[in-house]
């Protein structure tokens, strides 16, 4: 038990922690910009591990180092808190998972599953504007604090060096684990929510995004019941409550009288070089249930895309359930059709009518692949396909 | 499967993304026999270890560099047995090359393996049969960037596949040369 509870505290301080409500008992003052800790303070030891986390998050092959893209993301984080934008050091870091997270040394964390997942800068914004709340009011100090009166000190030290040795993102399914553990309270992410509509809406952002974005996951969530959970829905769960109150929340904040912004365009431009790849990500988790709500939301938007027929058709060609096959080739077809698509897009039909015995047209397929894309990487093997159809 | 042998098959393949394990044994520099099936003729000493189905070699620590041994995967068998096999493609018989490289993703995927890319996929003799080589580069879930090669094949409805892979910092390339001749060097029996 006491590991769990210090691998519990692990997540916490990894993922910017749980929440006091402001003015709780125990209550912290909220950082200040340059703020840093006294060096014989706990709060300055905890500080010491997450910078060796964020060390060795520096050389991870995992973060993306798109100059453009981080100067985006963290013009929207200076954009919401200006005043702490110094403080803060922003990486992006490439897994197909839904979050974000923001560490008491300033470390801020923005996985590419939120990138893929939001529909616009404004509800980005929301959601970072949520972490920036934990980060203001210093809440992962003060679940340090609540946590050292419950363990061995010197056990949540070795937890947290271990952690740090294997960088951050490290085992998933543990993380997912402890956030469970220390499933936030539903007055601690009030607390956070509150903070992020309040920044967001301040910045001049549609605050009717904010909730959209709950609601979309929680749709995901539903649909992958039976999959593996999530790190973020395990600390920050997208409850009914949570996204009534935020609805409540916009229809007082939204005048018509103001010019709200959602960003969408700049979002589109800053994101959508990304996207094939993120695409790729998610298909490879084999989460076919999840992937789906995920593609309806994102074709809902934009209904004429090559590039999503196209993972349409590698979902259903993967999962290859009764009937997939000819889905697949139909998606394949369509995504052909309306323009947009990869040059993968062929290469993929073709496989699938090899496989299926119609050879003119996978060979008809692979030519018009390697018509698209002459220097492929698999250009020999795809030749090789071609001797074989003749 | 029994359900612990499972386990140690995760661990011995979880081994070459995160290192560490036990039961070494010395692969000397004379021909070895892979699988009952096929032959190879290392150069140089490997530390050794197996597990169900799969070989595996290195020289530095499994975290650094390894080179693995597929011994002949059935049809409908996922390529390594996690905790989320179930929903991980399968291996079918009829599968081309592409498919079968999609299949090594798939599985890299399912032990941690991100931002994989694949390049010079190219027909090869794997032994006697018709066979695949390409390139590899992958990061393991702790951040350690990677550079591998595979060559692989299946003959009589099994996949036999050769996998070596090394950390892209110096790793890699140390015994590149001598897993190139490992691969030269496949005999079928």
């Amino acid at each position: 038990m006491k590991t769990l509870v210090s691998l519990a505290l692990l997540t916490a301080f990894a993922a910017a922690g749980c929440a006091t409500p402001r003015g709780a008992p125990g209550a912290l003052a909220d950082i200040r910009p340059g703020q840093r800790p006294a060096l014989d303070s706990d709060e300055a030891g905890l500080w010491m591990q997450m910078d060796r986390v964020e060390g060795n998050l520096k050389t991870s092959g995992q973060l993306i180092t798109d100059p453009a893209l981080r100067t985006y993301l963290r013009g929207i984080v200076c954009k919401l808190a200006s005043e702490h934008c110094v403080d803060i050091r922003l990486y992006i870091v490439q897994t197909p998972h839904f979050n974000a997270s923001m560490a008491p040394n300033g470390m801020m964390q923005v996985w590419t599953g939120l990138i893929l997942r939001a529909d616009n800068e404004a509800q980005l914004a929301y959601v970072l504007g949520h972490e920036l709340g934990h980060y203001q009011r210093r809440h992962s100090v003060q679940l340090w604090r609540d946590a050292r009166t419950k363990t061995n000190v010197a056990t949540v030290f070795a937890v947290v060096a271990a952690a740090a040795g294997q960088g951050y993102v490290g085992s998933l399914a543990q993380l997912v684990a402890l956030g469970s553990v220390m499933a936030f309270s539903r007055d601690n992410e009030r607390e956070a929510d509150e903070i992020g509509f309040e920044l967001m809406a301040r910045a001049g952002y549609d605050p009717r995004e904010a909730p959209k974005i709950w609601e979309s996951l929680d749709k995901e969530r539903k649909a992958g019941k039976d999959s593996e959970p999530s790190i973020f829905f395990a600390t920050h769960p997208p409850t009914d409550e949570r996204i009534e109150t935020l609805k409540e929340s916009a229809r007082k904040a939204y005048t018509p009288d103001r010019a709200w912004t959602d960003g969408r365009q700049a979002y589109l431009a800053a994101t959508r070089p990304l996207r094939a790849t993120l695409l790729q990500d998610e298909l490879r988790r084999r989460d076919f249930a999840r992937m789906q709500v995920l593609l309806d939301h994102l074709m809902a938007a934009e209904p004429e895309s090559g590039q999503l027929q196209f993972f349409q058709g590698e979902l259903y060609r993967l999962r290859n359930a009764d009937g997939d096959p000819g889905r697949a080739v139909e998606s394949y077809e369509m995504a052909l059709m309306i323009g947009g698509a990869p040059p993968e897009t062929n290469r993929a039909l073709g496989l699938l009518l090899m496989r299926l015995g119609e050879k003119p047209r996978a060979r008809a397929a692979f030519e018009r692949y390697l018509t698209d894309a002459p220097e492929a990487e698999d250009k020999a093997m795809i030749r090789s396909y071609l001797e074989q159809l003749r | 499967m029994t359900g612990r042998r499972r386990v140690g098959l995760a661990v011995a393949v979880l081994a070459t993304l995160l290192g560490g394990c036990a039961r070494y044994s010395l692969v000397e520099p004379k021909p070895r026999t892979i699988a009952d099936r096929y032959t190879v003729d290392p150069q140089i000493s490997w530390s050794a270890l197996t597990d169900g189905k799969w070989e595996l070699w290195t020289v530095d620590g499994f975290g650094l560099e390894s080179i693995q041994f597929l011994g002949g995967l059935n049809d409908g068998e996922p390529l390594f047995r996690t905790a989320d096999d179930q929903k991980r493609l399968k291996f079918r018989k009829d599968m081309s090359a592409s498919e079968l490289v999609e299949l090594l993703v798939d599985g890299l995927t399912s032990i941690g393996a991100q931002k994989i890319t694949v390049t010079n996929l190219r027909p090869h003799r794997f032994g006697s049969a018709d066979g695949f080589r390409c390139e590899l580069a992958f990061v393991t879930r702790n951040g350690l960037e990677k550079r591998g090669m595979a060559a692989g094949g299946t003959i009589d409805g099994r996949l036999y596949l050769v996998l070596y892979s090394g950390a892209r910092l110096h790793y890699y390339e140390t015994h590149r040369d001598d897993a190139e001749r490992i691969i030269q060097s496949i005999h079928m029996k």
